[in-house]
């Protein structure tokens, strides 16, 4: 398998360089960009899998960038780094289209964990941009789930849930699995979470059409097929 | 600027004394003048009615001659005094050839009154007609002592009233001057109050009037001034030496580090160090710029709407990097009827800084024991449930937990600035929610911490 090759735009020298080594550590191919016009030019020409920009900076800040990307009709993940104390630029920076942000200072294993996991969905959704089982349709771009040709609305947690089981449907999932994947905690032993938003989808999705395609196994997990 | 804005209010206040007394007294000499001159008018008519009368009862004695008696009438007691006598039954035309008269004197207008008068130029006519006889009989005079009067009594009110203006103006301006004098000393004053010299107050001589009701606010306001620029001062002292601590670290972990060449092991033992003492800074600043933004007001982001279980799952996978092992003695529960139900109005950070502080508490003092934790709804508030079974809280120092920089007695061996629970709490008043803590000393602590849900 070919490295991921992964931009960064980032005017503050040194944290460009770290960010980069850390990465390249983790086995990625990585890019430096100082600024956002730098960063345009060097998207077109190597096609990263991956872009971290940072947020403020000088000439072509942050959010700019994303809209760049956005245009070319490019659906390339974008991770946003980010101030403390900044919400409202975080809302600006996702509505401009980044996928995640990560705020500064941010420890090394955090950063590689949200690259793995971003690089890992973007792959899944590469393949297909929308998936179907029976009359339940999925729109990954879109986040918009249908039933029946009903539009049914879901919190952003509940879309999540969904659209993992439905990139493993007919495979059973266990709670472990679960709560690792859509919520990034792992070994919690204790927790009802799994089960109660199975239970709010289930509500939404399943309990009022005929067919059911959301099952429980007892003590093993849940399973989403036909 | 201010020496300006004094001479103004004290030369307008005067003038607008001034004038409204210029005005009153206009009024109320226009008036006194106008009844004046209608009196002295009717008076003189009762003269020339009074004349009238004596003139046509002597006619009518000899009602033969009547030029004869009006002859013997004339030069009579009035001033200027003419009798004219007339028998045309329509129209008098005067022996002087006064022709406004004779405009005037239509004698059909006489039919319903015995007396009639008129004024022209500076003549004043009484009119009697006979209806029987159908003769007129007029009384002309000029009232020389009456338009005297009234020219001397126009002239005394003019005198007057600019004498009482006048009067009015100077009095009016000393006493403005002294009833302002208390604020232009409470002025200078108040100018010497500054940063440095906050204790200063303002003089409180009379505690009854306005001036003194202000000078006491005054000094109220100065108090609670002075109050919170103590605590912010102390504040600033707490975090420097918070700050100064990690740093302090820093440095003489590095600077021996330095000192000789060492194993890797050693490197990464000391690297390690700095490490955590360099996240102890980073969660302090962090907490320190959260503080700030939460004590600043409206901000937009304070109306986004946030799912609180996703901020805790946030919060949640923070602390799993930090504690990677604690994270195994966690027990989460979600209780609510839809996902809806979660939703809050608030600013996400700022309430995953709240959700991560209770969380980080628990597991820090928790002893290794498990913690619950329970996101529900009570009463309309998403309320989230913290309870650990560790180090717990003595009860005299539940009271200062929410203190900043306070950090209790057993804990204190442990890592903290003890500035989370008192960002905690004024996230908590920010959003119109509230924290409760309850602690048995080595039985554990339970935090119930509350936001009004979204609808």
């Amino acid at each position: 398998m070919t490295q991921s090759k992964i931009l960064i735009v980032e005017d503050e020298p040194s944290i460009a360089d770290l960010i980069s080594r850390a990465l390249r550590e983790g086995g990625y191919e990585t890019f430096i960009a100082p600024n956002g016009k730098i960063g345009v030019s060097l998207f077109d020409i190597i096609r990263p899998q991956l872009v971290i920009t940072d947020l403020i900076m000088p000439e072509m800040d942050g959010r700019e960038l994303c809209r760049y990307i956005r245009e070319q009709k490019s659906s390339i993940p974008i991770i946003m780094l980010t101030a403390l104390s900044s919400t409202e630029d975080v809302v600006q920076g996702l509505d401009a289209g980044a996928d995640d942000y990560l705020v500064k200072p941010f420890r090394v294993p955090e950063l590689l964990a949200r690259v793995r996991a971003i690089l890992r969905r973007a792959e899944q959704v590469e393949t297909h941009q929308v998936s179907t089982l029976e009359d339940l349709v999925l729109n990954h771009e879109t986040k918009e789930v249908f039933r029946n040709q009903d539009l049914i609305t879901l919190t952003a947690t509940e879309f999540r849930l969904l659209e993992y089981l439905i990139q493993h449907k007919g495979k059973l999932k266990n709670r472990m699995e679960i709560l690792e994947e859509v919520w990034g905690l792992h070994n919690d032993p204790g927790t009802n979470v799994v089960d109660v938003y199975i239970n709010y989808l289930r509500n939404k999705m399943d309990k009022p059409y005929e067919k059911k395609l959301l099952h429980t196994k007892v003590g093993l997990g849940f399973i989403l097929k036909a | 600027m201010n020496q300006v804005l004094q001479l103004t209010i004290r030369q307008r206040l005067p003038l607008f004394i001034s004038l409204s007394a210029l005005f009153v007294l206009l009024l109320e000499g226009y008036f006194i003048y106008q009844y004046s001159v209608r009196f002295c008018e009717h008076e003189f008519r009762d003269r020339l009615q009074q004349r009238l009368t004596e003139a046509d009862s002597m006619i009518a004695q000899d009602r033969e001659h009547p030029f004869d008696v009006i002859k013997g009438l004339s030069g009579g007691n009035l001033p200027d005094e003419k009798i004219f006598y007339g028998t045309d039954p329509r129209q008098i035309i005067l022996p002087n050839g006064d022709g406004a008269l004779s405009q005037l004197v239509d004698t059909s207008q006489f039919h319903s009154c015995n007396f009639c008068f008129a004024h022209v130029g500076q003549r004043d006519y009484g009119i009697r007609h006979d209806h029987t006889t159908h003769s007129t009989l007029v009384v002309s005079a000029v009232d020389r002592y009456g338009q005297s009067k009234m020219k001397n009594l126009k002239y005394g009110i003019i005198l007057g009233i600019l004498l009482g203006v006048l009067l009015l103006t100077i009095a009016s301006w000393f006493w403005v001057k002294k009833m302002l004098q208390p604020i232009s000393d409470k002025i200078k004053k108040a100018q010497n109050i500054g940063a440095k010299s906050l204790n200063l107050r303002l003089d409180v001589k009379n505690n009854h009037d306005e001036l003194g009701q202000l000078a006491l606010t005054f000094n109220e306001m100065l108090e609670r001034i002075e109050k919170g620029f103590r605590s912010q001062q102390q504040f600033i002292r707490n975090a420097s030496h918070e700050m100064r601590t990690p740093l302090t670290a820093i440095t003489v972990e590095t600077d021996l580090a330095l000192q000789q060449s060492r194993t890797p092991d050693q490197y990464q033992n000391i690297l390690e160090n700095v490490r955590l003492k360099a996240e102890n800074l980073n969660d302090l600043v962090a907490q320190l710029l959260l503080m700030a933004k939460v004590e600043t007001n409206h901000q937009s982001s304070d109306q986004l709407t946030t799912a609180a279980d996703e901020v805790l799952m946030s919060a949640l996978r923070t602390l799993q990097v930090k504690y990677p092992e604690a994270h195994q003695h966690i027990r989460l529960q979600l209780e609510a009827a839809d996902a809806s139900m979660f939703l809050v109005r608030c600013d996400p950070a700022i309430l995953e800084a709240a959700y991560h502080n209770i969380l980080d508490n628990a597991i820090k003092y928790g002893n290794k024991q498990k913690v619950n934790v329970r996101l529900f709804i009570l009463d309309q508030y998403v309320s989230l449930q913290v309870t650990d079974y560790g180090l717990g809280i003595k009860p005299e120092e539940l009271t200062h937990l929410f203190e900043p920089f306070y950090r209790c007695e057993i804990h204190s061996n442990l890592p903290g600035s003890g500035i989370g629970l008192s960002l905690v709490k004024s996230i908590a008043e920010k959003y119109g929610g509230s924290i409760h803590i309850e602690s048995k000393i080595t039985h554990g602590t339970t935090v119930l911490f509350k936001l009004p849900t979204q609808s």
